[in-house]
């Protein structure tokens, strides 16, 4: 018998933050989860597949991708990454015609956690921030309250929303696959999600729950402070800002 | 096979690095977006309309043939002529047809999209026909020789001064940068255009079929003098755009102008309901008064009903050019919709152009997409347009006319576990 959770972190926290990943190990630590990580063996779900429309590639990756999370018998799969999750989710049922694990993303077991007071944070935080809805996690899996309640549930922490927030949120421009094919184009959509949703609101840091919008709202963050002279925001995973304040 | 996509990348580049542009699509995307949110504040039955507007363009695409048969029955017994365009080409010959038996010397235009997917104003001119666009947005991209940018605002890539700079150019003066002044140039030049036109031709927003009534909405009054003043009228549409009852198509004009503009109604909503006519001379009928004489009424299928036989993409039929998608969307706001379309942009374009330009011309615009879903979360219709970009993905990649570089990250999860192409040290045990 394996863990009780298994933690994927994804492809793009895997390879290209793996301190994020980090912070999520320590945190799943600190609460006590028993969890396992498949280190070697990770895979990635397939959801650059399915934005590629190549099913048939994506189809027989997710059977292998089930048979390898299945063999570790978890109770969940727990993921901080809203395109596996949303993959996942709705993408692994749809091709394979069955719902074959249980996942979660990282808001939830922070906000279940925080619920049944397992969670305590430090008093000290004075910080101004707003957060940025993943297009995977809320348009796409329709998850906007889970990450709020957490951070309004932090002692200190003011959050202030952007006017197009929720379902009205501007993407990042990391959505689609335009991060990796038209790069250009994706971090202007950063850019302009910076210097018109949320320099005006004149707020410390940027939270999102998604590590392809913290790579590319960080890339967004310094071409706009060099065009346009906006802060130097520091970007945050709703992961990290919780391990940083935690008690 | 799609070394397209690095040039296509590098005219992407060109417009992200477009001063006018840039300037043009800040303050519509701000200005958009206040407009249809106090619009939509103040309407407290838009929910309810939105739905029923959906459900009214399931069934009328489900009933499409005898909605047409009801069209075509109801224009002719008024006395007009009906015809089925089965492609562009077929349009484009009819029209030429009726302009040339009328000898037809000039031609005024309001605002049709569709005229613009059969390339239509290209044939009349060829034919040494003089063509005029009377919408001002549309007259301001003929003088400039380009495509409409945006299915509402045609000319929304442009700025105020840019605009200033194409009427001092076409005018040989000096022309101030002054919307009033502007728009009194375009009415100065336009006003007699539409008194010595020979033909008027129009779109159509929505057609009722219990009475084959046309409904064109326009701010400006210039369809409304197309329409009225030459002595023929074409109205030219799509076949998509028929619904049940007049009640039906006022609805969905309704539901079409706050997402269009954020106004509550439009300035004008013409109907249009057969040549004019009067009895007023001892019951005897006679047609053509002041309004025209000879009414045609074209609409196209060019791909439609293939679209709408196909599962996937059938929803996209029930689109009713709101363009709110469009307004919303976070990759034209940083590019606009010149070189992010063939004749229809965006996401929807993408799906429109595939069934009536074919997947090779919708290949670029399918690929641009962020598919974050905003267009999804806006449109009145519910329409499920990143889904359909996935399907559509699917069918460029099975049709060879995906990039390689895309090619190459699903190569790369294959190959090395990751989309990234990133090769990683096999970890120590
Ligand atoms: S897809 Fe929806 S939002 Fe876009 S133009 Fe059509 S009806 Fe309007």
């Amino acid at each position: 018998m394996g863990s009780r959770f298994l933690y994927w972190p994804g492809c793009t926290t895997s390879y290209l933050l793996p301190e994020l990943s980090e912070r999520m190990g320590g945190l799943l630590g600190r609460l006590g989860i028993d969890f396992k990580l498949l280190s070697g063996k990770e895979r990635c779900c397939g959801y650059p597949l399915v934005l590629l429309g190549d099913y048939e590639s994506f189809s027989s990756l997710a059977v292998d991708v089930v048979d390898l999370i299945s063999a570790e018998e978890p109770e969940a799969v727990i993921t901080n990454c809203p395109g596996c999750y949303r993959c996942f989710t709705e993408f692994y049922p749809r091709f394979l015609g069955r719902n074959s694990f249980k996942v979660m993303h990282s808001t939830r077991l922070i906000y279940d956690a925080i619920k049944d007071g397992k969670l305590r944070f430090r008093n000290s935080a004075k910080l101004r921030i707003t957060y940025h809805d993943p297009c995977d996690l809320g348009r796409h899996s329709g998850i906007y309250d889970v990450p709020r309640n957490i951070l309004t549930s932090i002692p200190g922490v003011e959050l202030v929303e952007m006017e197009r927030s929720r379902e009205s949120a501007r993407c990042c421009g990391g959505g689609g696959l335009l991060r990796l094919s038209i790069s250009q184009l994706s971090t202007q959509i950063a850019v302009t999600r910076i210097k018109d949703d949320i320099a005006p609101l004149n707020v410390d840091a940027i939270v999102t729950a998604c590590p392809t919008c913290l790579k590319n709202l960080r890339d967004g963050v310094s071409i706009s402070k060099l065009i346009y002279d906006t802060k130097d925001f520091n970007v945050l995973d709703i992961v990290e800002l919780v391990d940083m304040l935690i008690e | 096979m799609s070394s397209w996509f690095e040039s296509y990348k590098e005219e992407i580049t060109r417009e992200l690095e477009n001063e006018v542009l840039r300037v043009a699509l800040e303050r519509f995307s701000k200005t958009y977006w206040n407009a249809r949110n106090s619009a939509l504040r103040r309407l407290p039955y838009y929910n309810y309309y939105r739905k029923r507007a959906r459900e009214i363009k399931a069934w009328s695409i489900e009933h499409l043939g005898e909605l047409l048969k009801m069209v075509k029955e109801n224009v002719e017994s008024l006395g007009g002529s009906f015809y089925l365009a089965r492609n562009a080409d077929a349009a484009v010959e009819y029209i030429s047809k009726v302009c040339d038996g009328r000898n037809a010397r000039l031609v005024v235009k309001s605002k049709s999209m569709v005229t613009e997917e059969i390339s239509l104003n290209e044939a009349l001119i060829k034919k040494g026909i003089e063509v005029v666009e009377t919408d001002l947005g549309e007259w301001i991209i003929q003088l400039r020789n380009e495509k409409p940018s945006h299915i509402i605002y045609p000319a929304i890539h442009l700025t105020t001064e840019e605009i200033a700079h194409t009427f001092s150019k076409a005018l040989g003066s000096n022309v101030p940068a002054d919307a009033l002044k502007l728009v009194r140039i375009a009415r100065e030049r336009l006003r007699q255009k539409f008194v010595d036109a020979d033909v008027g031709i129009s779109g159509a927003n929505v057609i009722a079929a219990d009475t084959g009534t046309v409904f064109v909405i326009e701010n400006e009054g210039n369809a409304r003098f197309s329409t009225n003043a030459p002595s023929v009228h074409i109205c030219v549409s799509g076949i998509e755009k028929v619904v049940p009852t007049v009640e039906d198509a006022l609805l969905i004009s309704r539901v079409i102008t706050p997402n269009a503009t954020g106004q509550l109604m439009p300035v004008y909503i013409s109907l249009i309901t057969g040549p004019s006519r009067t009895a007023d001379i001892e019951l005897k009928l006679t047609l053509g008064v002041h309004g025209p004489k000879e009414y045609h009424m074209v609409l196209v299928d060019n791909g439609r009903s293939k679209m709408m036989k196909d599962s996937d993409f059938k929803e996209a039929s029930y689109c009713i050019r709101c363009g709110a998608c469009l307004s919303e969307c976070p990759v034209y706001r940083e590019i606009g919709g010149i070189i992010w379309s063939y004749k229809y942009m965006g996401g929807i374009g993408a799906i429109w152009t595939a069934f009536t330009h074919g997947l090779e011309k919708a290949a670029p615009i399918a690929f641009t997409c962020a598919v974050c879903g905003r267009c999804k979360a806006v449109c009145p219709m519910e329409i499920n347009i990143p889904e359909m970009i996935l399907k559509l993905r699917e069918r460029l990649l099975k049709a060879g006319l995906t990039p390689q570089q895309l090619i190459n990250i699903s190569n790369n999860i294959r190959n090395l576990n990751n989309p990234f192409g990133i090769i990683r040290e096999v970890e120590k045990a």
